[in-house]
């Protein structure tokens, strides 16, 4: 009875890791890996053949070194981090759709599964491999290994339960859900999905070769009729049972489904033959898995929220993004900053007080105003969708501190226009130079990364982040989305970290948003959403803002607000490009206006000489 | 040489089986959005079906074949009509819905396995039929008729699609479901017609593949989902026609794969077309699939 306790025990460590793996890779990067048994199978058996050493007798299989313990492990974790780069190249194209990439990555099991059963050569088909010694077996008596063992896996999951939680909870993790609730409009501020999927598909195909070692370690055999791509479902299930995005949740779930569900039988008779009941769990396995999809998807223990408050004036500031208490409910705490706003005749200057710095709220400090060198040239852009010319031979200089309006009638191309502009699309012709490089090829999170931020026709946030969050992670950018950073954390990211938390504060309450922080951004109301995106432009001091509708479903005081704080952010040196079809909008708003027309550019000039001019009348004002 | 032309005359044996399933698929896929990998199952209830009619009746085997086909058409109008409206409604994602395919494939695959206890059955009954010679290539009679109803499926489908109404309906609610059904197209019935059509193709298929490899067992429908699944993204979409070529090239790909590096390899090979591509034309791909986001139900 203490071994099978002792080997359960064992278990539940090891698949405890295997679904914080599944866990990082889906609930938080959205990485539907279905092919995830294979990694854990890659690095059972690199782990196997390390450890035995040349083929043996009988045997024959490739990667056959002789290593030290605990180094296969090691190399077990290396080649499930190494597998999975090599397959994300394949399946984590951001143009794929995530239910194809769920299908593909499925296929890939089923396929690996297949080749590895018949590929005698490699992997000694099914016959797999065996003769593993487990380690340390000298040191402890029969009955004592198991729990050594037990110990030694417990004390891993120990360590990668605070790993996975500082990852998670890092700006390297906000960035992470923020790429997977919306991948464009995290590349518009300057994440870059892919790299971002890349790194959490990596990290968790290591997490998945670590477990598999360590369970070849103990079981001192390797079949791949125990890697089928039914077992990935386990842990899938481990995740939605017990919480996704919860990696306590996690804990739950595992003990739940891989160690009770799957261990239950044994203590009941067996029912009809002998694999009836075998067959009967995966049944209700997946029973389980469409309930809980369906009815709770949630699961057992929901993700708790980031929530964020003001303290009392005079009280003392606390920060506790990063000294987090992993069992409590997370508190930032903000300490109110006083606003000056300078008004003259034509200006309207905002300063905050932070730290002394005179930082402007959405200026760009280096940029000299209304420059005379363009900010953003394009010149002669055409984009093709097919046999359509939805732009055709378009040039526009825009400048910095100038705020152009671009008109026109349905599909006279406006949004293709400012998509081949920020990178979203690739145009066919026609180059772009954005402060002063040839951007035509930069994809749109480098644009974004070099100032150039936009808004989307449709509202684009952060659906699975709160409102705070979503700001937050515009101000921190790549740069604090970096892996690194949230590895080694660090004074520096401490300090960018309430930075970005202040100036995340004061844009809400400039825009009169303060209750929606904790709000998800999913929850908001559709001209909640629109504000959302425009303080998400704002916070990220840009170079040059590109509109793309941002007045559709906001509220008619609103709209004057927003058109003062337009005028503030582009006196202060940042261009602004706005698309509306509300022509009083343009018109209180814009310096110049630019009336597209049939993928082509019919005028430009002041909003009185476009609305009076002949050809605009006819194609788009009669 | 000669091996290179067998391998392309099994290969395109091998097109044909894929190309019925990857047609059933396309038509199914292209109209609701709903990526279904319960589609194997299917191909698996078909096959059995089959089998089951073919080894208890003892009448002509083709008759089992229809009964595999009937029976793919049931399964699969259950499953559209009663399974995925329920959580369609419920106001599920892309990524929920192939979760829910994939927690459906668990329950009726290993529902079969309970039933036939994991055992491999011999699909030894059928026919071969006469060996006939096109020159290098050699194909049994039967392999012949597979091809042969390949063909006048697609004719078929092709035929359905740009020369009826009911087609052209169809092809309306592929692009733009909500207005074709305030212009008063029955969408219900097209749905159901198409989930009927494209089950059919599956439990088809699924016998087809069974009859090929002469064993049948409850993994069968999941082992050949891979390279149905493989013509169905490289043709895109809701096109039959592209489903086509793209099964010509995953038959051949095995085939050839299998006749020169082993036939451990070759379920790789089909699929390696497909990952060839994503990687280097992922846009041709998935140009319109990206999209559209709601499903038709």
């Amino acid at each position: 009875m203490q071994v099978y306790i002792a080997t359960l025990v064992i278990y539940c460590g090891i698949d405890l890791l295997s679904a914080w793996s599944v866990n990082l890779q889906f609930a938080y990067g959205g990485v539907p890996n279905f092919a995830y048994i294979i990694f854990v199978a890659v690095g059972a058996y690199v782990d196997g053949t390390t450890t035995l050493g040349s083929a043996q007798a009988g045997q024959s299989y490739v990667l056959g070194y002789h290593l030290s313990f605990p180094l296969p492990l090691i190399a077990g974790m290396v080649a499930g981090g190494a597998l999975a780069a090599v397959i994300g190249m394949f399946t984590l194209r951001s143009s794929l759709r995530r239910d194809y990439q769920a299908a593909i990555m499925f296929i890939v099991g089923v396929i690996a599964l297949a080749v590895v059963s018949t590929a005698t050569n490699i992997f000694n088909g099914s016959e797999g491999i065996a003769g593993l010694n487990p380690p340390f077996t000298s040191l402890f008596s029969a009955n004592g290994y198991n729990w050594a063992y037990a110990g030694w896996v417990w004390a891993f999951c120990l360590v990668f339960y605070f790993v996975v939680e500082r990852l998670c909870r890092s700006g390297w993790g906000r960035a992470l859900r923020a790429s997977r609730d919306n991948g464009t409009a995290a590349a518009s501020i300057g994440l870059s999905p892919s790299a971002l999927r890349m790194q959490v598909f990596i990290v968790g195909g290591m997490i998945a070769g670590l477990s598999g070692g360590l369970l070849i370690d103990y079981i001192g055999a390797w079949g791949p009729s125990a890697w089928g791509y039914a077992e990935t479902f386990v842990f899938f299930a481990a995740i939605i049972v017990g919480g996704p995005e919860n990696n306590r949740g996690a804990i739950i779930g595992t003990i739940l489904i891989p160690v009770v569900f799957t261990e239950l039988p044994t203590f009941f008779p067996q029912i009809g033959y002998q694999g009836l009941t075998e067959s009967l769990q995966w049944v209700i396995i997946g029973i389980i898995w469409i309930a809980f999809i369906a009815f709770r998807p949630q699961g057992l223990l929901p993700s708790k929220r980031v929530k964020v408050a003001r303290s009392a004036a005079d009280g003392p500031r606390k920060l506790s993004g990063l000294r987090v208490n992993p069992f409590a409910e997370r508190r930032l705490y903000v300490t109110p900053r006083v606003s000056t706003v300078l008004r003259t005749d034509s200006v309207t200057v905002a300063t905050v007080m932070g730290e002394g710095t005179g930082a402007a709220l959405g200026t760009n400090e280096g940029a000299p105003v209304s420059s005379r060198e363009p900010i953003l040239r394009v010149e002669n852009l055409g984009v093709r969708f097919g046999g359509v010319h939805a732009v055709e031979g378009v040039s526009l200089d825009i400048y910095a501190g100038e705020i152009t309006g671009i008109i026109g009638p349905n599909g006279a191309g406006k949004s293709s226009f400012v998509s081949a502009i920020s990178g979203q699309i690739k145009p066919d012709e026609g180059k772009v130079f954005f402060d002063g490089h040839n951007v035509t090829k930069w994809p749109l999170h480098r644009r974004a990364r070099s100032g150039l931020i936009r808004t989307f026709q449709t509202t684009s946030e952060f659906g699975g982040l709160t409102v705070f969050e979503n700001l937050v992670v515009a101000v921190l950018g790549s740069e604090g989305a970096r892996l690194s950073r949230a590895v080694i954390g660090g004074s520096h990211a401490k300090g960018g970290a309430e930075e970005a938390w202040e100036r995340s504060w004061e844009v809400l309450e400039r825009f009169e948003m303060e209750h929606t922080a904790n709000m998800l951004g999913s929850e908001l109301s559709g001209g909640q959403r629109r504000l959302l995106e425009i303080m998400r432009c704002l916070v990220r001091r840009p170079k040059l803002i590109i509109l793309d509708e941002p007045m559709v479903g906001i509220a008619s005081h609103l709209v004057s607000e927003i058109i003062e704080e337009l005028k503030i952010v582009a006196a202060g040196g940042v261009g602004i490009v706005i698309i509306e079809h509300a022509l009083e909008v343009i018109g209180a708003l814009s310096d110049r206006v630019v009336v597209m027309a049939a993928g082509a550019m019919l005028a430009d000039g002041t909003y009185d000489e476009v609305v009076a001019d002949h050809d605009v009348q006819l194609a788009y004002l009669a | 040489m000669n091996t290179f032309i067998q391998a392309i005359g099994f290969g395109l044996v091998t097109a044909s089986l894929v190309a019925i399933g990857a047609m059933g698929f396309t038509l199914q896929f292209g109209l609701t959005n709903i990526l279904n990998l319960a589609y194997g199952v299917v191909m698996t209830v078909g096959a059995f079906a089959a089998y089951e009619v073919d080894s208890v009746s003892g009448m002509n085997p083709w008759v089992g074949v229809v009964a595999g086909s009937i029976t793919g058409a049931v399964a699969t109008f259950l499953i559209g009509k009663g399974f995925f409206p329920f959580f369609v409604r419920r106001g599920i994602g892309l990524l929920q819905v192939v979760m829910l395919t994939l927690g459906l494939t668990l329950v009726v695959q290993f529902t079969i396995e309970a039933i036939d206890r994991g055992s491999l059955y011999q699909f030894s009954n059928f026919p071969t039929g006469r060996t006939v010679h096109v020159g290098a290539i050699v194909l049994t009679g039967t392999e012949i008729i597979f091809m042969v109803l390949a063909v006048i499926l697609y004719l078929a489908i092709a035929g359905l699609l740009h020369l009826t109404r009911l087609g052209k309906a169809l092809r309306a609610m592929s692009v733009e479901p909500s207005l074709a059904k305030s212009c008063g197209i029955p969408t219900s019935k097209i749905v159901s017609v198409t989930w009927i059509v494209s089950g059919f193709l599956a439990g088809l298929a699924g016998v087809a593949y069974v009859v090929n490899t002469n064993t049948v067992d409850s993994y069968s429908g999941s082992d050949f989902l891979a390279p149905v699944l493989a013509a169905a993204i490289l043709g895109q979409s809701g096109s039959p026609g592209g489903a086509v070529i793209a099964s010509v090239l995953v038959g051949c790909a095995t085939e050839i794969v299998s006749a020169y590096g082993g036939s451990a390899y070759a379920t790789v090979a089909g699929f390696g077309v497909l990952l060839v591509v994503l990687l280097a034309r992922p846009g041709n791909v998935m140009s319109e699939l990206t999209k559209k986001v709601e499903f038709t139900v």
